[in-house]
């Protein structure tokens, strides 16, 4: 995930959606898995989803998570068919429930995989969303991506010094374990936090004038057809 | 929400801050919600495996940001952020409420207040009972909701026989003590770590 979500990875697909076009995906996605009729459905709106993020050049991300969408979906029919028991049907459940948030995960990712900052908040300061909201979605949505690499980082560092990460450790050695996850990723937070203020302040966030962008903004015919196509799904899954 | 108010308090290194933590407090929620959610029986327990998890993150971010306003961006981004990944509406509500009496809390303390800010800390972690209660309050429609949204059928069934009466008063003292300790290993590590390194004004 790493590699996919730096700048200069960016645009590197067919397709390049407006932000705005993104998000209503993203809702048109959960009505989608709220309405959704049966498993052929589901399977349909991840494949669907798939191609979105190949043609939007998010390769290894997309298969990652379809790969476990459909892992997912063999446990459950392993688990209903072979076993059956009290145990399996456990199981079942639990992949079930994680199961149905995975494509509407992929559409998020696919979001932070391929819009750049600025491209975000000046689609999102058209729609006239406060500053005070504005600036921390932002900043969430880019801070995601790291919170991953620190932690990666922080589990090479404890092992380094033999403290076992994870779930054994946390028993061997509570106290330990908690202070050795939680100091560093609050550590960098922080640090990160003035950091990125420092440079957005340098690049003139505070100006109080309409935002503009270097990089036009607007709904293209690509938007129109990825939105249609969504729409005549929603309306098809509606109608069985 | 006054916006005019926090603008004016609310810097953009505050608002930075805030969105920082906020990614923070999202993805330690997630973590307790997977192990937790997926399980009928479980998922009584979420809210409070939530309030162990995010308690140093909260009592972090009202000691960066110590003004009116971050726990109301917080609540309100990460209703938002429920709300997109399909929880039951009422939690986002509860969030956004929540964030609201939280800062109310803590600012009755100048959010100096050790005692106000775990207070309120807790206040806030109450959030997932706007979800919870509708068990109890009407429990035909909720599960209906959860039916038409795609959950399994032996998922609430389980649910519903395990949401006792006594269910309700347990999972909030629950939440109460599992903040509690929270809050005091967070307050500690701040103390340990934070205010030494000068990260804390």
């Amino acid at each position: 995930m790493k590699s996919m979500l730096k700048i200069g990875a960016k645009n590197k697909g067919l397709l390049h959606l407006d932000p705005r076009t993104m998000l209503l995906l993203l809702v048109m996605g959960n009505l989608a898995v709220f309405i959704m009729p049966s498993v052929k459905g589901e399977i349909l709106l991840t494949v669907m989803i798939l191609i979105l993020g190949l043609l939007c050049g998010v390769y290894g991300f997309s298969f990652k998570l379809a790969l476990i969408y459909f892992a997912f979906l063999g446990i459950d029919y392993i688990c209903m068919t072979v076993f059956n028991s009290h145990l399996s049907n456990y199981i079942a459940l639990f992949v079930r429930f994680i199961r149905k948030v995975l494509p509407c995960g992929m559409l998020g990712g696919i979001l932070i995989g391929t819009t750049r900052v600025n491209e975000f908040m000046a689609a999102l300061s058209r729609m006239n969303i406060p500053k005070s909201v504005l600036i921390p979605l932002t900043v969430m949505l880019r801070y995601f991506p790291a919170i991953g690499e620190d932690t990666k980082k922080i589990k090479n560092a404890m092992k380094m010094r033999n403290v076992t990460p994870g779930f054994l450790g946390f028993i061997k050695n509570p106290a330990r374990t908690i202070e050795c996850i939680y100091v560093p990723i609050m550590m960098s937070a922080s640090r990160r936090a003035d950091e990125l203020s420092a440079a957005s302040v340098s690049r003139g966030i505070e100006n109080p004038l309409k935002r503009t962008s270097i990089q036009e903004i607007r709904f293209r015919t690509v938007d129109a057809i990825c939105v249609l196509a969504a729409l005549l799904y929603l309306i098809f899954i509606w109608r069985i | 929400m006054n916006h005019k108010s926090i603008k004016k308090s609310l810097t953009v290194k505050d608002l930075v801050t805030c969105g920082i933590f906020t990614a923070l407090f999202f993805v330690f929620t997630m973590v307790g919600g997977m192990f937790f959610a997926p399980n009928p029986i479980l998922t009584f327990l979420m809210p409070s495996a939530l309030a162990l998890l995010t308690g140093p993150i909260y009592l972090l971010l009202l000691g960066k940001v110590p003004k009116h306003g971050p726990t109301i961006i917080l609540g309100t981004i990460m209703g938002f952020m429920i709300f997109i990944t399909g929880m039951y509406w009422m939690w986002a509500v509860f969030y956004i409420l929540l964030g609201i009496a939280a800062d109310l809390i803590a600012g009755a303390g100048r959010f100096k207040s050790n005692k106000l800010n775990i207070l309120s800390f807790l206040i806030f972690s109450m959030n997932p009972i706007g979800s919870y209660m509708m068990l109890w309050i009407n429990r035909e429609s909720y599960f209906s909701y959860m039916l038409g949204k795609g959950t399994e059928q032996s998922y609430v069934e389980i649910m519903g026989a395990t949401a006792q009466g006594w269910m309700l008063p347990a999972m909030i003292i629950s939440i109460i003590i599992c903040g509690l300790i929270s809050c005091l290993v967070g307050k500690k590590l701040l103390k340990k770590q934070f205010k030494k390194a000068g990260m804390i004004a």
